[in-house]
């Protein structure tokens, strides 16, 4: 595409940028994640709806592909583009457009930071459901395009289920309101209204089905009190029944954090911290929590969890809650920093869902791939969420020798994660060749975006579509 | 010269960080970010100010090296104006989770790209300046001294050598002034070596590529210094700090900033401060220089200068304001790594961004210990926007010190 034209194009838009030269496409190239990037002919920094509307005319009527990317740190590969397309990037917009405490939401365009969005919120008493581990700079718009997780899953789940509605340019250029904001007069207040759910096809669609240019999410108010602690399990089994208990009983309601833990990983923490424990004091499976809320409420939730854990054969494990939650408290921060996890070398992420059943098998997968390929450092963790978990396979890798074999053994580790009923959470293209496993939904998907999308322009191969 | 060679030549220049090239997890901290509790707005000045095209970011200097290392071919032209937009305040280091060094990147790739030839026009008359005229204005030398001509304070035979560095005295030398009446107050004279000995320490050349001509200036100061016999030396400039910090004089020299001296006078009870009747009501903010507020900057970095002077402030009784983005991840204010020299009316954005922030928490003043942010921000000075003071002119201004019966 010849970028005089786009350029020309764009021109009396909203101030939008187009990038040609070759050291700032470099930067586009490849998000978080181990999938291969190609070289996009343009970027575009988009500074307004209008310029949303006009790139994507443009990339339309050439029929060159088009990608969205907000802060590229998504670790499954829906920022990556192929060669010769046109990235789209939407940094620029964030603008926080209304904090509505009448109707309890933010409106925001979607390149604005979590971090940015909390500090606004929390001057106001007010905080978000479910904010990635990354929000300093994670974007909302990257998230939920991408299914988020992270601080408030316990409680909240997914950050798309935070979502009261959004704003889509869709690949022709047309711009859709979803929920109550489909009639302009009445604005995001409802989700579900009207017929079927269509936010919900844009969450996780990592940019392939549309560019969503507004988000209305609900706000909290911001816990006052938080109490931290950890238990340790004999076994994965006992563990993961004990999640669904205290599920069940909805005594994660206060819990903002829970983050799950393998024998290797509590060893390694809890050793590398205090050198002196006795290893076969370790429990094999622990649990670390955060609970927020009112002080009188954490404090009974909290008893009540430690009573729960007893039952399944579980206890209290004071030094694992010193240990992962000191950098917490230091920071006295709402979010995980990941510094530290992953301070020591590049990752390949795999993010899966399972079902609380499924936590010793997917552990035990984990385990396996360890024995494959020993070269690879291997990790894994649990995300605690409102009903079952989310699986992070996290594999500690050298970017200059090892990123072939990265790619095959996560690719193999992905696979049987699949056989043993954990499904993709965060997809992008690293979870792409698997995709066709999923018929008829992923032919449905297949279907539904040659609707909407009929020259295919939007994130090709994302997806597996 | 053929581009082969000169891509050899930037090869070497990238290859001491090959081991940051291939840890960057791309997570876009350098880029932008907020974190309310760390004190974090912003991260990037260049980005904020310059130009918002990923090319010219920590993250972006990290990829476009690695593409050098990798044998892929770049423009050049848009090498160098990537390469030589940084301020090199090191915020990207700050941030970053892996704890990569963009910032030092920068500088090593602008060293391979000076002795190729390529530094921009700017950068290289400045440069050159320096080599000359042995400070970055270009001012001629023999007139060093003369913002100390009659001041009390100099003598000859003081323990301790004052050299206030470039920024203090030739864009800054109320500065100066301040530093020697406040230190004469305090019963502690100073010695100044002779203009035509007068050497930059090599900071400002360091940070612009030019690390051998740097090396130069700092062994002719050095031997300086060894002549004046002297084992002490104060500076006012917050780059020299650590420029001087490894100097080679027999016997080895204690490299102090000013108000270390200020300091320890305080804490040895040998000074007593009195406020005129004049000291401003409303809040003063402290500048996070970043050479004095960063400690992946240096060891003056990591000796947290602002937040001791925020603390002599209030001590004082003056009321103190913080901007929203403070300590070591605050802002640059566009007066480091050459971004005056390369790209004025950045720079110059860059500094009223900056008191603009101050402006908007309500401060009245904002002070200094680096007098090359003191002379960048005045130059940037907009009515209505705070005023730039060293610490020492507010000190001289607002307070009369007595050195304290013993
Ligand atoms: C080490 C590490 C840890 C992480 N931890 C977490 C975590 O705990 N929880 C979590 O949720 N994520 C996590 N992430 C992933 C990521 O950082 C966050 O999800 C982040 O919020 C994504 O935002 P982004 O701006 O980087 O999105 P990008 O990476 O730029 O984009 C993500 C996807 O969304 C699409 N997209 C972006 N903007 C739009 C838009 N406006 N319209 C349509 N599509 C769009 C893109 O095409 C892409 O497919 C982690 C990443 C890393 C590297
Ligand atoms: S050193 Fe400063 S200006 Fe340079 S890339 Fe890092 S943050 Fe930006
Ligand atoms: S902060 Fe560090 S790891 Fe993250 S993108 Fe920047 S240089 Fe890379």
């Amino acid at each position: 595409m010849k970028l005089s034209e786009l350029r020309k194009e764009l021109a009396g838009q909203g101030g939008a940028i187009v990038l040609e030269d070759k050291i700032d496409l470099l930067g586009y190239r490849r998000d978080s994640s181990i999938a291969l990037g190609g070289n996009p002919s343009a970027a575009v920094i988009a500074r307004s709806v209008e310029d949303v509307v006009a790139t994507v005319v443009a990339a339309n009527r050439r029929k060159v592909p088009l990608y969205v990317r907000a802060a590229g740190s998504t670790y499954a590969g829906g920022a990556n583009p192929c060669d010769g397309a046109i990235v789209l990037d939407t940094s620029a917009l964030r603008q926080i457009l209304k904090i509505d405490e009448d109707r309890g939401l933010a409106l925001v365009e979607p390149g604005v930071t979590y971090g940015a969005l909390l500090a606004e919120l929390g001057q106001r008493g007010l905080t978000l459901g479910v904010v990635p581990l990354t929000g300093a700079a994670g974007t909302v718009g990257g998230a939920i395009a991408s299914h988020g997780l992270g601080t408030g899953s316990p409680r909240y789940q997914s950050t798309g289920d935070e979502v009261a509605g959004l704003e889509v340019v869709m690949p022709n250029g047309e711009i859709l309101r979803t929920g109550s904001a489909a009639l302009a007069d009445a604005g995001f207040f409802a989700r579900y209204a009207i017929g079927p759910d269509l936010t919900g096809i844009f969450l996780g669609a990592n940019g392939s089905l549309g560019v969503i240019t507004k988000i209305a999410l609900w706000v909290h108010p911001k816990p006052s009190h938080q109490e931290t602690f950890a238990l340790g399990f004999p076994d994965y089994e006992s563990g993961a029944r004990f999640i669904s208990s205290i599920q069940l009983k909805e005594l994660t309601h206060n819990v903002w954090y829970g983050a799950g833990y393998e024998d290797k990983a509590i060893e390694a923490r809890v050793t590398g911290a205090r050198p002196q424990f006795e290893r076969a004091a370790l429990p094999r499976f622990c649990l670390a929590l955060d609970a927020r809320g009112a002080r009188e409420e954490v404090v009974r939730d909290r008893a009540r969890i430690v009573a729960e854990a007893s039952r399944f054969g579980g206890a209290d494990f004071a030094v694992f809650d010193e240990v992962f939650f000191a950098k917490l408290r230091r920071d006295n921060t709402f979010w995980y920093s990941y510094a530290g996890y992953f301070a020591r070398s590049m990752c390949a992420l795999l993010m899966c869902s399972m079902a609380n059943e499924t936590i010793p098998r997917f552990f035990r997968v984990i385990e396996n791939n360890r024995k494959a390929y020993p070269e690879l450092t291997w990790a894994g963790g649990l995300v605690l969420c409102r009903r079952g978990v989310h699986g992070a396979v996290i594999v500690f890798y050298d970017e200059r020798e090892q990123w072939e074999t990265v790619r095959v053994a996560s690719e193999r580790c992905g696979a049987e994660l699949l056989a043993i009923g954990c499904v993709p959470y965060k997809s992008g293209r690293v979870w792409a060749p698997m995709m066709e496993r999923f018929r008829p939904y992923h032919a449905t998907l297949a279907n539904l975006k040659k609707v909407l999308d009929p020259n295919g322009i939007m994130s090709p191969e994302v997806l597996g579509l | 010269m053929a581009r082969d060679d000169l891509s050899a030549a930037l090869v070497q220049g990238v290859y001491p960080f090959v081991e940051n090239l291939y840890h960057c997890l791309r997570c876009n901290y350098c880029v932008e970010m907020r974190w309310q509790e760390r004190g974090i707005q912003h991260v990037c000045p260049t980005l904020l100010h310059h130009n918002p095209a990923p090319g010219y970011s920590g993250k972006g200097y990290l990829a476009t090296a690695r593409a050098l290392l990798e044998g892929e071919e770049l423009p050049i032209d848009s090498l160098v104006e990537r390469l030589f937009n940084c301020t090199t305040c090191g915020n990207c280091e700050e941030v970053c989770p892996v704890g990569l060094r963009p910032a030092h990147l920068v500088r090593q790739v602008r060293a391979a790209m000076a002795a190729q030839g390529l530094a921009p026009a700017p950068i290289a008359a400045c440069a050159a300046n320096v080599i000359e005229h042995h400070n970055p204005a270009g001012a001629p030398n023999e007139a060093r001294n003369a913002w100390a001509v009659g001041l009390a304070g100099i003598a000859a035979d003081a323990e301790t050598l004052y050299l206030p560095g470039c920024a203090a005295s030739c864009d800054a030398p109320d500065e100066a002034r301040a530093t020697v009446s406040v230190l004469h107050q305090a019963g502690l004279p100073l010695k100044l070596l002779p203009a035509d000995q007068a050497r930059c320490c090599g900071a400002p050349l360091g940070e612009i590529g030019y690390s051998a001509e740097a090396d130069a200036e700092r062994w002719q100061l050095a031997a300086a210094i060894e002549r004046s016999g002297c084992r002490r030396i104060a500076v006012s400039g917050a780059e020299c700090v650590p420029s001087l910090a490894g100097v080679d004089v027999t016997g080895g020299v204690e490299v102090l900033h000013a108000f270390d001296l200020v300091e320890r006078a305080i804490a040895e009870n040998r000074i007593d401060f009195k406020p005129n009747t004049h000291v401003p009501r409303g809040p003063i903010a402290v500048l996070d220089s970043c050479h004095l507020s960063k400690p992946s900057h240096s060891v003056a970095g990591a000796a947290d200068y602002p937040r001791r002077i925020r603390a002599l402030l209030e001590r004082l009784g003056c009321r103190t304001a913080e901007a929203p983005d403070q300590g070591s991840y605050a802002i640059c204010c566009g007066a480091a790594g050459g971004m005056p020299y390369m790209s004025p009316l950045s720079a110059a954005r860059m500094a009223e961004g900056k008191l603009r922030s101050f402006a908007e928490v309500g401060a009245v003043a904002v002070i200094t210990a680096s007098p090359l942010c003191i002379a960048h921000l005045r130059r940037s000075q907009i009515r209505g926007l705070p005023e730039a003071m060293g610490i020492f002119q507010f000190i001289e201004t607002y307070f009369r010190l007595r050195p304290m019966a013993r």
